[in-house]
Order: C-alpha cells, then structure tokens, then sequence
C-alpha cells in the first residue's frame, strides 16, 4: 500500500486498483481490507489525509505518504534491492560454475 | 465508469455498521470505495466484498480494530491459542496413528468395518483440523487457518454434545475449545499475516506441546505431572515463556505479552480442572501462574536494564 501511495496521492478505489497493478493482479483488496489496513497507517503516521473533494456528489478522502511514510518505503527498498543483489550475484555464480566444481 | 457511485441498499445498511463517530468521518468515503469495488460483482465475490466490510465494521464497534489496544492484545494471544490446541489435537493424534490404521485393517468382528471407518473418520474430523490450521498458519495462510479452526471447534462441540461426559471429563469439555477459537477468531488478520516470528513462535509451543504430553504419558514423569495437572503445566508455562520473549526483545511488544499472559488465564478454564469443579485448586493455578507472570516481567526488566546498562557503559579511557 505504501508503494501504492509513493508516486501520488490516491483515494480508496485507486488505492486498490494500484495495488492489483503492482501485484500483477495477485493481490485484491477488499474495502474492509483496505481501510483497515489505513486505520493503521493513519495511526502509525505513515499516510495522512492529504484532501477531500466531492465526486458525484459524495465526499471522497485522497490519501498521500507522509514523510515518516516515505522514509520506512525508501529504507524496505534499499532492503529488498540488496537481497535481489544478492540473489542477482549467487544466480550468476552458479551459471558460471554449473556442475559445482570448485573455482 | 460510472461518476454518480450509488450505494445498494445492502452497502448503505453495513456501513450503518459502523461506530457513529467513524461513520461521520470516513462513512461516505468508504460507502463510495464500496460501491466502485462491488461495481458489476455477484455471488461469492460480492458476498465477500460485503462480509469484509461488516467484519472491519463490527471490529470497530466492538473495540477489537488492529487499531485498538484489546484488537492488538488478541493479535498477541491468538497465536499461542491456536499452537496450544493444536499441541493438544497432535498429542491426541501421534500416539493413535498405529492403532487406528490397525482398527481399519483389522476391524472387530462384532461391529465390521464400516463402524471401524467411521469411528476413524470421527476421530480424525475432531483432531486433524486444528493441526491442519497450524500447519496453514506457518505458512502465512491465516485466513484458511480461521476456517479450519472453526470447522474443528464445531466438530468437538458436537462430540461434547454426543459422547458427553466421557469427552468432557478426559479433555476439558467444548467450553474451552470454543473460548480459544473465538480468540483465533476475533484477532485482527492484518496483525497475524505476516509475522513470521509469530509463525515459528506458534509451532515451537505447538510441537513442544505435544512432545511433552506424549513423553510424559510414556514415562514415569506422568506419575509427577498428574499431580501439578499435567493439561495445565505446559500451557502455562509457554503462555509465559512467550510472554518474556516479547518482553524482552529490542522493540518490545507489550500488547502481545500481555495476550500471551491472559492466554494462560484463557487456558486455566474451570472444566480443565476435571469432572467435579475444584475451585481451590484453580485458584492454587491461578495464584502460581500470576507469581509465574509476575517474575518473567521481573527478569525481562531486568535484562533490559543490564542492556541499557551496557550501552551506557564508561567509554574507553584509551
């Protein structure tokens, strides 16, 4: 949700369709899912409220990453990139010794 | 799409759900993400849809939300709720694997087969599911979990009800069954997905669990355990043992080790006590098992002040 959230501000409904696109359709939020997994974030202080606006005549809630938000998403990043690296560097050393034999 | 997002009837009356003070805040907002998300939706999809959404609401309202302190003490206890049973349903089931495939095999001739699989199938309805949901627990599959939680609570509730008292006598009654379930149950699955220390945590107790039952009903050890009630010795003591565990790690988790603690008390349950309710020697438990709590937060201070000690140390003169 936070990656959901980290290029712009979206309300619910867009939250759950980004959320299917990252996940290459795997992941559905449900509405009670999806707001009590916001319920939580709010709380935690990882998304705020950033506006409302009424579309078709109803109130709509935009959500946006604060910066405390921001910081955890860039840290789980750095994280994931380093275990891909990792995996990346392991992968190529197998290809290059196939049968196991030492170097 | 459609801009004008009406809510059905149906949506309009689960967000009447909600607590009022929610409602007011976030009620149209999510009235109009609902709409959208069961746009051109039917049958078990848009049934799931909407019990998702009484599910949040009434989690709300009942102050168990992963928002609310009580929602987060259950996150903590149902864990150890689920690994507890299905230590205990491991217990009942390793030991019965040989004979039961024997009185399949090799059925008695006054009742034939027929009675031997059904008899097998009985047993195995009543204990298989909850290892069955710890097994999907571990590997992050709570949801599955919950419903074969459920399924076994209400297989054992109806054996309560059919082979009562020998069921109630030997293993404690239904009462406790469905007081464990409901914790597994009403905890937040947003707070049980994902942590994989719980998962471990929860198998650790479950397995643990089972091998002591199962090696002191073999041994000698039995003789000593029965007196100190030997269904309550282990659950408590694991019960506390989590509950140091999550007291005395980096980032404490104090709503979890409080779940873990009221877990006990959860587990210390009357009918446990045996045929004839003995309230004296539940209050016995019950007064060791709170000095037991009272000294794992003792030694959890403890070690994080030695810590906090440590990290504050002198520097190096040099």
């Amino acid at each position: 949700m936070l990656t959901a959230l980290a290029d712009a501000p979206r309300h619910g409904y867009a939250i759950i369709q980004e959320v299917l696109a990252i996940s290459e359709g795997r992941t559905r939020l449900r509405t009670g899912t999806l707001y009590t997994a916001l319920d939580r974030l709010l709380q935690q202080g990882l998304v705020r409220v950033e506006g409302e606006e009424v579309v078709g005549g109803r109130l709509r809630r935009t959500f946006a990453l604060t910066e405390q938000g921001k910081d955890l998403l860039t840290e789980e990043t750095r994280r994931l990139r380093l275990a891909v690296l990792e995996a990346e560097r392991r992968l190529g050393g197998a290809r290059l010794r196939p049968s196991g034999a030492s170097a | 799409m459609n801009e004008q997002h009406t809510v059905p009837q149906a949506g309009r009356r689960l967000i009447g759900l909600y607590p009022a003070r929610y409602r007011e805040l976030y009620g149209e907002d999510i009235a109009a993400t609902f709409a959208e998300a069961t746009e051109g939706l039917a049958g078990r999809a848009l049934l799931r849809e909407r019990l998702d959404l009484a599910s949040h609401a009434l989690r709300l309202r009942l102050g168990i939300a992963s928002t609310d302190p009580a929602g987060r003490i259950l996150a903590g206890a149902a864990p150890i709720a689920l690994a507890l049973l299905a230590g205990f349903c491991l217990w009942i089931l390793l030991p019965e694997v040989r004979p039961l495939m024997h009185r399949v095999r090799d059925p008695a001739a006054s009742h034939g087969r027929g009675y031997a699989v059904e008899s097998v199938l009985w047993f195995l309805a009543t204990f298989l599911p909850w290892v069955l949901a710890l097994a999907g627990f571990a590997v992050g599959r709570v949801r599955l979990a919950r419903v074969l939680g459920l399924a076994g609570t209400l297989v054992w509730a109806v054996c309560s009800v059919v082979f009562d008292p020998w069921i109630q006598i030997l293993y404690g009654g239904a009462s406790l069954w469905v007081a464990l379930c409901a914790v597994v149950l009403l905890a937040p699955p947003d707070l049980l997905v994902g942590s994989a220390s719980r998962r471990w945590e929860a198998t650790g107790v479950a397995v643990t669990f089972a091998a002591l039952m199962i090696l002191a009903h073999r041994t000698e050890l039995y003789m000593y355990l029965a007196s100190f009630d030997v269904y309550v010795f282990w659950p408590l003591l694991s019960a506390a043992a989590v509950l140091l565990g999550r007291l005395v790690v980096r980032h404490p988790d104090r709503y979890g080790a409080a779940g873990a603690g009221l877990l006990g008390l959860v587990w210390l349950h009357p009918a446990m006590s045996g045929d004839v309710l003995r309230l004296s020697r539940l209050v016995e438990l019950l007064m060791s098992y709170l000095v037991l709590l009272g000294l794992m937060v003792a030694l959890a201070a403890g070690v994080r002040m030695a810590r906090r000690a440590r990290r504050a140390g002198p520097a190096d003169p040099a």
